[in-house]
């Protein structure tokens, strides 16, 4: 569970995260960071309550007790939506950045549909491979963020830093407003949940990766060490170029080959797992006896989202920043918080 | 692009045979309207509608002059 959580958040966080913070809170970022990590405690308390009242249950399956049966499949179906455009996000997130800086000349759709065939293949395997793959990857993607730091250390100057809160806290909750919202990528647990068989140790799990995506994430603000908040701001992916700088001796240069393949790695299981959500959502909520027959159909959806919902980084980039938080934080924070006040207003959980 | 629509076909085909051998009808009709959506906007993005069927303009429409208000663009 920790290590899905980590890898699901950090897959795009640290790539454009530093970027977009940057852009509000300047040589602050890294208290955005904090403040968001602190915002995400109740989030995470909010999504954990509510699956612990229905620990065998999905969200489809047990909205009708807490809204009945019209608004609960207005909210399942909207939670459909959701889950389904935040899938097509990631991807053309995936798309533009292969797309801008290694295969140029590739057309996007190729990009996006060749990616969703494959990652449709891995949503039909289920959970557990899920999870296998998980185990894999992780110590790898890990250490090279912690290698591609330790690489960059003499390049720092610490003082781009200064001054702290130059502009007041404002800029600063600005730009932990675009954080909390990866941080509430923990929402997937609302269907997940039901498949986790360890659910005594659920919420360690979830605290211990909040605790492990703050110290990653203030790893991801160093770039404004290297490069200044302003530059950083106007880099499309700060991360890359903080690679692009490493050079040990004269021979081993272009480490941005290593991060690009590792990070394929990382975005797609982000994108499967928040693709695997969808079709199990999709299964519950229509009553169907099995996901794997929604998984193409969803696919096919993500990938035109992904096509037709921004013709840019940039347009990415500003929907991020401003839309995207109250957006996301519908899902994330406000329906759950509303469903675990239902249930406990009207004593209702699991029998 | 011609090659990976022909592909995509392939395996929805297949999908759709394997639902009608397992005669679960509920399954086979959220299959069909997902599949019929889908390729609705498929051919609208290949004919260039794409702005037309974009998702972001309602929620943009939606959650805009929040964001306006509080960011100012």
């Amino acid at each position: 569970m920790f290590q899905i959580i980590v890898i699901m958040v950090l897959a795009t966080a640290d790539v454009f995260l530093p970027a977009l913070v940057a852009i509000e809170a300047k040589q602050d970022a890294w208290i955005s960071v904090i403040v968001a990590a602190a915002a995400a405690v109740p989030v995470a308390l909010i999504i954990l309550k509510l699956t612990g009242r229905f620990p065998n249950k999905t969200l489809p399956q047990y909205i009708d007790k807490l809204v009945g049966k019209p608004l609960g499949m207005i909210i399942g179906l909207l939670y459909l939506f959701f889950f389904i455009h935040v899938t097509a996000i990631v991807l053309s997130e995936f798309g533009f950045m292969l797309n801008d800086v290694f295969l140029r000349r590739t057309p996007m759709h190729v990009i996006s549909i060749i990616t969703i065939l494959a990652i449709g293949f891995t949503v039909r395997k289920g959970l557990e491979t899920i999870g296998r793959m998980n185990q894999m990857l992780f110590p790898v993607g890990i250490g090279l963020l912690l290698i591609t730091v330790l690489l960059t250390l003499n390049r720092m100057n610490f003082l781009y830093f200064l001054p702290v809160l130059e502009n007041g806290f404002i800029p600063v909750l600005k730009g932990s407003m675009p954080i909390l919202l990866w941080f509430g990528e923990i929402v997937v647990l609302l269907i997940i949940y039901p498949q986790i068989i360890d659910k005594g140790n659920v919420g360690r799990s979830i605290f211990y990766s909040l605790a492990a995506l703050l110290f990653f994430m203030l790893l991801g603000t160093l770039s404004i060490a290297i490069f200044s908040a302003q530059e950083t701001a106007n880099f499309r992916y700060p991360a890359l170029e903080m690679i692009k700088i490493i050079r040990i001796r004269e021979f081993f240069q272009r480490f941005d080959t290593f991060f690009i393949a590792l990070w394929i790695g990382g975005i797609y299981l982000k994108i499967v797992i928040f693709y695997y959500v969808s079709a199990v959502l999709c299964s519950h909520l229509f009553r169907l006896q099995h996901y794997k027959h929604t998984v193409f159909p969803i696919g096919s959806l993500i990938a035109v989202f992904s096509l037709i919902q921004f013709q840019n980084t940039t347009e990415l980039g500003h929907f991020l920043r401003t839309i995207a938080p109250f957006y996301l934080y519908t899902f994330e924070i406000f329906i759950p918080l509303l469903l675990l006040v239902i249930s406990i207003a009207f004593k209702k959980k699991e029998v | 692009m011609e090659y990976i629509i022909i592909v995509y076909f392939i395996f929805i085909h297949f999908e759709l045979i394997t639902i009608i051998k397992q005669k679960k009808n509920r399954d086979m009709a959220v299959f069909l309207f997902f599949t019929a959506i889908s390729s609705i906007y498929a051919a609208s993005y290949l004919f260039g509608f794409e702005r037309l069927i974009n998702p972001n303009n309602v929620i943009e429409s939606v959650y805009g002059p929040i964001a306006k208000m509080i960011f100012g663009e």
